[in-house]
């Protein structure tokens, strides 16, 4: 009997595409059900939130009712202030989640493909780690001035640290069994790092990158929040000093809505470049 | 036939414990050499140190045709396929000695011989545990290797795959006419497979006989080796019926 006349072949590959199949594209009722699911939560709260706010449990001066905040909203958006506020905001987040990707895949790649490196430099990073991020705000102040400089530099501090820990301990980790088939494949270390511990790594990566993402959300609102005079962060500031509490829970919701839509276009981005 | 790889007293020492050797035998072109044993006896060490994994605490594995060390094929008792790679890509992965265009034939004619030419552009995610361990036999075949090294290629596999995939592995390897050494557990495999058995006890691993397969005889050669499995490997070999056996088998 020949190999490729096993029953168990065709029916492995017919099992595994339905099987892919089935991943890729759930059935429309229950792609419908989860939708329904994930969003009960969020009505029941949008609900109780509108009744509290009818029926002046708290006072409109301190939770104002959705309609005043999708008032305020919509005002944002025709004056044209939210999307500039959103650009600068956008602009700080890119330049600080790319700077510090950057670094953190650099020092993570050598960390954890060197056990030198790793060595010499590990400790620093780990200490540096358990910094309280609020804590680099008056050295990134004097370092690089109160302008955009010092809150890209601390969105990209707090990018860095997570992609830095998930790349380099998915390189180090590489499971030794790609060594040996490596070597009995006579295949060298460039080979070795960019064929097998690389890719091997990238889910751990993509898990760091959408970590740092998210610090980096947290981090911009941070850098606003000290400082600026355009940004989320600023709308935020502005209406807690000005008494419009609609303009902080609308700057919130649109928080909210950015690192949503960013985790899933980073998620989107990984699905199609992991294997996994 | 011509001798391909000499083993040449090799002695392998995890520290202070010899874990191997010394050790001596030559591989005839084409031959297919059985390793059997108890677990502990040494073998995966032996094929470790022929696949150039472990370096020998001395000793050497030389090949007799070129130069240095043989050219390896190693089937590992997982299939290993990176599972970020196509089938075509993992048969490609030990290629690059071989210009883009013969490795591309190369992939093919292997994929061919393990009957999965349909499967060139499938990831490993797809295949079943047999058919990934027929695409870690063509990634050997693929190296035109000197050597062929299999590590219980099918212990991992159900009895119904493993007794199908030894039947088509025997068909090709008499096909292909490679120099091969394989370890199995399994006497049975053994004697269907190979054209000579070495015998291995320990530790520290040493080969305590060393038996050519013949066509008949299969069963007592069997039952002998289970009986020198079980004893002391020297004892055994000086019992008459295995001696007679050697000179039926020979």
């Amino acid at each position: 009997m020949s190999l490729s006349s096993l029953p168990s072949i065709s029916t492995a590959r017919s099992t595994a595409s339905l099987t892919a199949d089935a991943a890729a594209l759930p059935p429309r009722a229950e792609r419908f059900g989860r939708a329904l699911l994930g969003s009960l939560l969020p009505l029941c709260f949008l609900a109780l939130w509108a009744l509290a706010s009818r029926q002046g449990w708290i006072g409109r001066d301190l939770l104002p009712s959705p309609g005043d905040v999708l008032r305020t909203t919509e005002t944002l958006v025709l004056s044209g202030a939210l999307f500039h506020h959103l650009a600068a905001t956008l602009a700080r987040m890119l330049a600080g989640f790319l700077i510090g990707a950057a670094a953190a895949s650099l020092l993570g790649a050598l960390a954890g493909s060197s056990v030198l490196v790793h060595a010499s430099l590990d400790p620093l990073i780990q200490g540096l780690r358990s910094v309280p991020s609020i804590a680099w705000v008056p050295l990134f102040v004097l370092w690089f001035g109160i302008f955009e400089a010092s809150k890209i530099a601390l969105i990209a501090a707090g990018v860095f640290f997570p992609v830095y820990l998930n790349l380099a301990s998915a390189l180090a980790r590489t499971d030794s069994r790609w060594d040996e088939l490596a070597a009995t494949c006579e295949r060298g270390r460039m080979a070795r790092f960019f064929l097998i511990a690389l890719p091997a790594s990238l889910p751990a990566y993509i898990t760091g990158l959408r970590s740092g993402l998210g610090l980096g959300w947290m981090f911009v609102a941070a850098a606003e929040l000290m400082g600026a005079s355009q940004g989320l962060g600023f709308l935020l500031t502005d209406g807690e000093q000005t008494g419009r509490p609609e303009t902080v829970l609308a700057a919130i919701v649109i928080f909210a809505l950015c690192g949503r839509a960013s985790d899933r276009a980073l998620a989107a981005l990984a699905a199609r470049l992991a294997w996994r | 036939m011509a001798e391909a790889v000499a083993v040449r007293d090799l002695v392998v020492n995890f520290g202070d414990r010899a874990a191997l050797g010394p050790v001596s035998f030559t591989l005839a072109e084409g031959s297919i050499t059985a390793l059997v044993g108890r677990s502990g006896a040494g073998k995966t060490t032996l094929l470790r140190c022929l696949a150039g994994l472990l370096a020998p605490s001395r000793g050497e594995v030389k090949t007799l045709r070129g130069q240095g060390r043989p050219r390896i094929g190693y089937v590992f008792q997982d299939a290993r396929l990176l599972p970020w790679l196509s089938v075509a890509g993992n048969v490609a992965f030990g290629l690059t000695h071989l210009p883009r265009a013969e490795r591309r034939e190369a992939v093919a004619k292997a994929l061919a011989q393990v009957g999965l030419s349909g499967w060139a552009h499938a990831r490993p995610g797809e295949l079943s545990g047999g058919m990934a361990q027929r695409v870690a036999i063509a990634r050997a075949l693929a190296r035109a290797p000197d050597l062929l090294l299999l590590d219980e290629p099918f212990s991992a596999l159900d009895a119904f795959t493993r007794r199908h995939l030894q039947e088509e592995l025997r068909l090709l390897l008499h096909r292909v006419r490679l120099t091969v050494v394989f370890i199995t557990h399994d006497l049975d495999e053994a004697i269907a497979l190979g054209d000579r058995l070495l015998v291995m006890a320990g530790p520290p691993g040493r080969i305590v006989a060393d038996l050519p397969v013949s066509d008949t005889g299969g069963a007592l050669l069997k039952r002998q080796v289970l009986a020198l499995l079980e004893g002391s490997g020297e004892e055994a070999l000086q019992s008459p019926t295995l001696r007679v056996l050697a000179a039926h088998a020979g």
